[in-house]
């Protein structure tokens, strides 16, 4: 088919679409509907996936994570039972023993009550630790300083506080060198650290820091720590091989007893990311081919209709001289047409109901653009794909047969 | 010597429904020389119709052959009946069957966007046909908007913009009265006069008088084919 002819083809089509406004107007919207459905899913699972990429961020590449139980229990949890708890002492062994570390930073948390003048903040996560701590989180105060390595040993009353704790300060007219209460215990501010945000719909700055032994005084010291060892992320297997052996003599494992202790890393929640999300991509990817599948049946419904309807209009077409291509272009370029804007609808619809979804809930649900124009060429793909049967018949329809039809 | 526009030989059709078979053509046998003005006439359900589709590619024998301007049609593939269809037939119906979303004009100009003419030639075209047939102060105007002799008008402009070959006319009086049905034969009689080539269907003999040569078709076999029979009152 000469250029001209197809492009005039075409022109046809798109002015049947108009013509037959109500059928084009069900038509794209079955598509839409299917788009939006698809959309709507894809921006909850990036955003889903811009949350966990910030939640490994503070969690760090380069960080082993030595504690008592295995952060994720599967299963055989009563294994873990009579495992001896992870102490200050062992993280100070660590520190002589490893070559491969950078840093070793024993810490714990807690939930306290601060107090700052009259104003009270509950349920505050306090982090017992020491002044390696930065080095392992990756932020440093933004005003004042974190706390010394003097102040850790001694156990001293200091506090460095997380920024949300700090606007409370300021609302108060308090700063570093100002004291607030901390489950009863005065302590002087040393530093406070920058925002962080949030995360899951979490604050992130909701924290105070305090010294490891003056934490283990105000809430005991048999709890089990956690320890966090920082390495070059490139030596990441070595350095585990490395902790597993200093900690299996640390707390002195015979070559036939098993761990006592367990090594995290980023990887385990990365795996089981993956597990969650997994499943979520399947409903997904089934509900996609579900409304895919409707709005097809439903685009090869109306576009059946349509040929019917319209067979005399075939029939004259045919006996002036159009060829079955020109047919067959006509209808699928109405088909992809139609489908195509309801991509576009679709697409408009899906945005606007992630930027919903971001806006009420705590997910950050997001559209790749790239994911926005593959839908509109899926809408013209599906119109070209259930349009071309209806198509195909109308181009094989008998010229004779087509014109003795009424209408 | 000019081959003839139309050669059937032994044509035969026969339509094969659920039980019966109908035969619709028995054996049709015309030549046609270009020039020609001819008359098919016959009852309803000789076989005139069936006659008219074959020689316009629009269906094909089952037995026989068709030759068209010396090419043999009977065995062209899809494509090629329809590129015949487009340059070498016109067609007009008894039901005009304009596509109604379209102005006479873009009507007319159809059978040549299916040729793949470029625009400028296409313009120049439908502006003679549009002003051969009276209707360049219509073009704008959709079928529904034109009366009955108006849109057989753009039909016919329709029919011969390409330069047909042949005009074919099935029955293209019958759904038009007496004053605007004599309007169009007028106008066939004119196109005659310059040399068109016409088949005219008819079930009418007293119009079919109005060609130079009449076939009458019963059963669907020729009965008579030659000049027309002068009738007491034409
Ligand atoms: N598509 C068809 N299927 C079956 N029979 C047909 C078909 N078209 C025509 N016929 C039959 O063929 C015969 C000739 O029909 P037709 O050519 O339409 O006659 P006319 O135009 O002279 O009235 C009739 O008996 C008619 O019923
Ligand atoms: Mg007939």
């Amino acid at each position: 088919m000469r250029l001209r002819t197809f492009l005039h083809v075409l022109r046809m089509g798109a002015s049947s679409i108009l013509a037959y406004r109500f059928r084009s107007v069900l038509t794209a919207l079955g598509v839409a509907m299917g788009i939006t459905t698809v959309l709507t899913i894809t921006g909850i699972i990036e955003g889903l996936d811009r949350s966990f990429s910030g939640m490994l961020s503070s969690i760090g590449t380069g960080t082993l994570y030595v504690t008592r139980e295995p952060w994720i229990i599967l299963s055989e949890w009563w294994k873990y039972r009579g495992r001896p708890p992870v102490t200050a002492l062992d993280a100070e062994q660590l520190e002589e023993r490893l070559l491969l570390a950078q840093v070793v930073v024993p810490f714990a948390f807690e939930r306290g009550g601060v107090k700052i003048g009259d104003t009270k903040l509950n349920g505050v996560r306090i982090i017992g630790t020491t002044e390696h701590w930065p080095k392992m989180s990756g932020i440093s105060p933004a005003e004042g300083r974190f706390l010394t390595r003097g102040e850790v040993a001694a156990g001293r009353t200091r506090v460095v506080v997380g920024a949300d704790v700090a606007a409370s300060l300021s609302k108060a007219g308090l700063g570093v060198q100002d004291r607030l209460e901390l489950n009863g215990w005065p302590l002087t501010i040393v530093g406070i650290m920058p925002s962080r945000g949030s995360l899951f719909g979490q604050s992130q700055d909701d924290f105070v820091a305090i010294p490891l032994p003056l934490f283990e005084r105000m809430f005991g010291g048999r709890r089990s720590l956690s320890i966090g060892v920082v390495v070059d992320p490139d030596v990441l297997g070595p350095a585990q091989s490395e902790v597993i052996g200093a900690m299996r003599a640390i707390h002195h494992l015979e070559p036939a007893e098993e761990n006592n202790f367990s090594v995290n890393q980023q990887d385990l929640l990365v795996d089981l990311y993956q597990a969650l999300t997994g499943a979520l991509y399947g409903t997904a990817l089934g509900l996609a081919a579900i409304t895919v599948l409707v709005a097809g049946v439903g685009i090869m419904n109306i576009m059946l209709v349509a040929v019917a309807e319209r067979t005399r209009e075939i029939g004259i077409r045919k006996a002036l001289g159009a060829r079955p291509s020109s047919i067959l272009t006509q209808f699928l370029g109405e088909a992809a047409l139609v489908s195509g804007l309801g991509g576009l609808l679709g697409v408009v619809l899906g945005l606007l109901a992630t930027r919903g979804i971001a806006a009420v809930t705590p997910l950050p649900a997001a559209v790749p653009t790239s994911t926005l124009l593959l839908s509109v060429l899926f809408g013209l793909g599906a119109g070209l794909l259930f349009g071309f049967l209806p198509a195909w018949r109308a181009s094989r329809l008998q010229p004779v047969e087509a014109l003795a039809t009424g209408g | 010597m000019t081959d003839p526009v139309i050669e059937l030989v032994q044509v035969k059709k026969t339509y094969t429904m659920a039980e019966e078979t109908v035969r619709a053509l028995a054996g049709v046998s015309v030549t046609i020389q270009p020039g020609e003005y001819v008359a098919v006439v016959g009852p309803s359900g000789s076989g005139k119709s069936t006659l008219m589709n074959l020689i316009g590619c629009l269906d094909r024998p089952s037995e026989g052959r068709y030759r068209l301007s010396g090419t043999d049609v009977s065995d062209m593939s899809e494509n090629q009946l329809a590129d015949v269809r487009n340059r070498r037939i016109g067609f007009v119906f008894q039901t005009f069957n304009l596509l109604p979303r379209l102005t006479a004009y873009e009507n007319i100009e159809l059978p040549l966007i299916y040729q793949g003419l470029p625009g400028g030639q296409r313009k120049e075209r439908v502006n003679k046909r549009l002003d051969q047939l009276g209707l360049s102060d219509r073009q704008k105007h959709r079928p529904a908007e034109l009366s009955g002799g108006q849109r057989q008008r753009v039909a016919v402009a329709r029919a011969l913009v390409t330069d047909p070959a042949i005009l074919l006319a099935d029955e293209p009086t019958g759904n038009l009265d007496q004053r605007t049905g004599q309007e169009i034969l007028g106008l066939f009689r004119e196109l005659h006069q310059t040399g068109q080539t016409i088949v005219l269907v008819t079930h009418d003999p007293h119009i079919a008088q109005q060609a130079e040569r009449v076939i009458e078709i019963r059963d669907g076999l020729v009965k008579r084919d030659g000049a027309p029979l002068k009738e007491g009152h034409a």
